[in-house]
């Protein structure tokens, strides 16, 4: 049995400040040396859960999909918030596989490109506005705007109605008190989302267009058609996972070369280095920060053993700084290569919307370098109350042309 | 040389096709099409490709 010293195996990763702080990568950093099968005590009666934090642990445990299901949540609080259809995200094989086979040509790299005027134009109009007024508050005018247009627009929904989508989304996803206005508040999101959904369901049905909305409606898994609830789970999981962390990635990266401003200087010098520098803002930010899987039997790992209906978490944000895998990991390289990051995960589950994520952080980030423009923070970033994102309520920014 | 990929593995991720997508593409039915015999001149974008499969379904030699 392998003991883990003292503090390590102290860290609490339920403790939500030091994620609110910006301070997490200190106790990933213990417990990555020091107890690589971290257990942690779960506030409010909770079974509690391992962590792993270790990139080799993290592949071995994604690569045994049997062992470590998604289908018993993904969250790392035991709940469900989806209502009783399992998303694509929820699910384990074989009908995961079929699942996301429905979507996956739809979000194909090769297929974004004809989203790309749409998420240039997109671009264009945010960058025109916040140069024009200087001093801005990041998310609600830039990082939570391009996502929300993009993603309705490519599920269907039409413009005018993408603000409904990003209120709905807030609610829905968040825990923070700020969006909680009732006990109800996630329920009631939840019902105005999927009757909003009902209504674009019928209308693509009856007359298909180029959406996936369309697509989903037509699909069949075994010649069946997905149920209703079905369909909505899926609109579910595209609108939450899209959103959220897409915004993120561009809060963060804002705030990365902020601090590394070598590295804006690198690419505005040279900017065949945009593909690469945003793997490595995926790697150094890692929207998603961790994920849950539940084990289906006993293993013995690290000196334990992992009981079955064990809770296990993975850290894609520590694996990401793990030191066997990334030199010099605490530092923003934007030529890192190779760069094989965990910030879209690994395996089966791996994310499904990552070429239009990257399409739509390249864009905002090539326009920002033709233009010449400098985002600079004024002010910390207030970070979303939550373990599992890394996500921002709010970054007041100086825009400057340089 | 010669690349092969799992049909039972393969879950078009198509983060092959982001790294290569000359001799990789995932078509309308989500199916992978890919070009077995790629040039030795694409080998570095070939080989990316192989080893960003998150899955583990492509396999190459030379
Ligand atoms: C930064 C991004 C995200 C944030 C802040 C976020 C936040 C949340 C929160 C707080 C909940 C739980 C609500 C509750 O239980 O009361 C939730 C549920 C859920 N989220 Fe997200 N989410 C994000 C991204 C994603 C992504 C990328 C996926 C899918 C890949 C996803 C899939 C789900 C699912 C399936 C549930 C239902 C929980 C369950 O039944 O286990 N979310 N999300
Ligand atoms: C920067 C942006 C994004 C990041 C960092 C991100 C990250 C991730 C990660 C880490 C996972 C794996 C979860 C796990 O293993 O449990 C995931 C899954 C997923 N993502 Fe993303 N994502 C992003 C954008 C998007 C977008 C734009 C979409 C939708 C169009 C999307 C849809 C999904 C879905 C549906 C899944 C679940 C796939 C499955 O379980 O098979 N994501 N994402
Ligand atoms: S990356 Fe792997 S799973 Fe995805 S399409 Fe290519 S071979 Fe298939």
């Amino acid at each position: 049995m392998t003991t883990a010293t003292h503090g390590a195996a102290q860290v609490d990763l339920s403790d939500l400040t030091p994620f609110i702080e910006g301070r997490e990568h200190e106790l990933f950093r213990e417990i990555r040396e020091n107890d690589p099968l971290h257990w942690n005590a779960e506030p409010n009666g909770g079974p509690g859960y391992w962590s792993l934090t270790r990139y080799a642990d993290l592949i071995t445990a994604i690569e045994d999909p049997t062992t470590f299901v998604n289908g018993l949540g993904t969250q790392i609080p035991s709940r469900r918030v989806e209502g009783h259809t399992p998303t694509v995200h929820n699910m384990d094989p074989p009908r995961h596989t079929a699942m996301r086979k429905v979507a996956t040509p739809h979000l194909r790299a090769v297929k974004i490109k004809e989203w790309q005027d749409l998420i240039e134009t997109s671009v264009s109009t945010i960058l025109d506005d916040i140069a024009g007024r200087g001093e801005v508050e990041l998310v609600s005018s830039a990082s939570a705007l391009l996502p929300i247009q993009v993603l309705g627009q490519v599920l269907g929904v039409p413009a005018e109605d993408c603000p409904l989508l990003a209120n709905w989304t807030d609610r829905v996803i968040s825990d923070d008190p700020e969006f909680m206005r009732g006990p109800d508040e996630k329920e009631r999101a939840r019902e105005e989302l999927f009757d909003y959904f009902r209504g674009l369901t019928e209308a693509r049905r009856a007359e298909p267009r180029n959406d996936i909305v369309s697509k989903l409606v037509a699909a069949r898994i075994e010649d069946e058609p997905l149920s209703w609830e079905e369909l909505a789970a899926y609109y579910f999981v595209l609108v939450g996972a899209g959103n959220e962390t897409t915004r993120n990635l561009l809060t963060g990266s804002v705030l990365a070369f902020a601090e590394h401003p070598g590295e804006w200087e690198r690419l505005r010098a040279d900017r065949s280095l945009l593909r690469p520098a945003i793997e490595e803002l995926l790697r150094f930010i890692t929207p998603i920060r961790a994920m849950r899987r539940t084990a289906t039997k006993d293993v013995e790992w690290h000196g334990r053993t992992v009981r079955q209906g064990d809770k296990l978490v993975l850290w894609f944000q520590a694996a990401n700084r793990d030191p066997e895998v990334f030199a010099d990991p605490d530092t923003l390289r934007v030529d890192r290569t190779p760069n094989q990051h965990l910030g879209f995960g690994w395996g089966i589950h791996t994310c499904l919307g990552s070429h239009l994520a990257r399409a739509e952080v390249s864009t905002f980030l090539r326009q920002m370098l033709e233009r010449d423009l400098r985002i600079v923070p004024v002010a910390e970033p207030d970070r979303l109350h939550t373990n599992q994102f890394h996500a921002f309520k709010r970054l007041r920014v100086r825009v400057e042309q340089a | 040389m010669r690349v092969t990929v799992d049909r039972d593995v393969c879950v078009s991720h198509g983060q092959c096709e982001y790294n290569d997508p000359d001799h990789f593409q995932i078509n309308d039915d989500g199916d992978l099409e890919l070009d077995e015999n790629p040039p030795d001149a694409s080998r570095d974008s070939v080989l990316r490709a192989v080893s960003a499969c998150p899955v583990r379904a492509l396999s190459a030699e030379s």
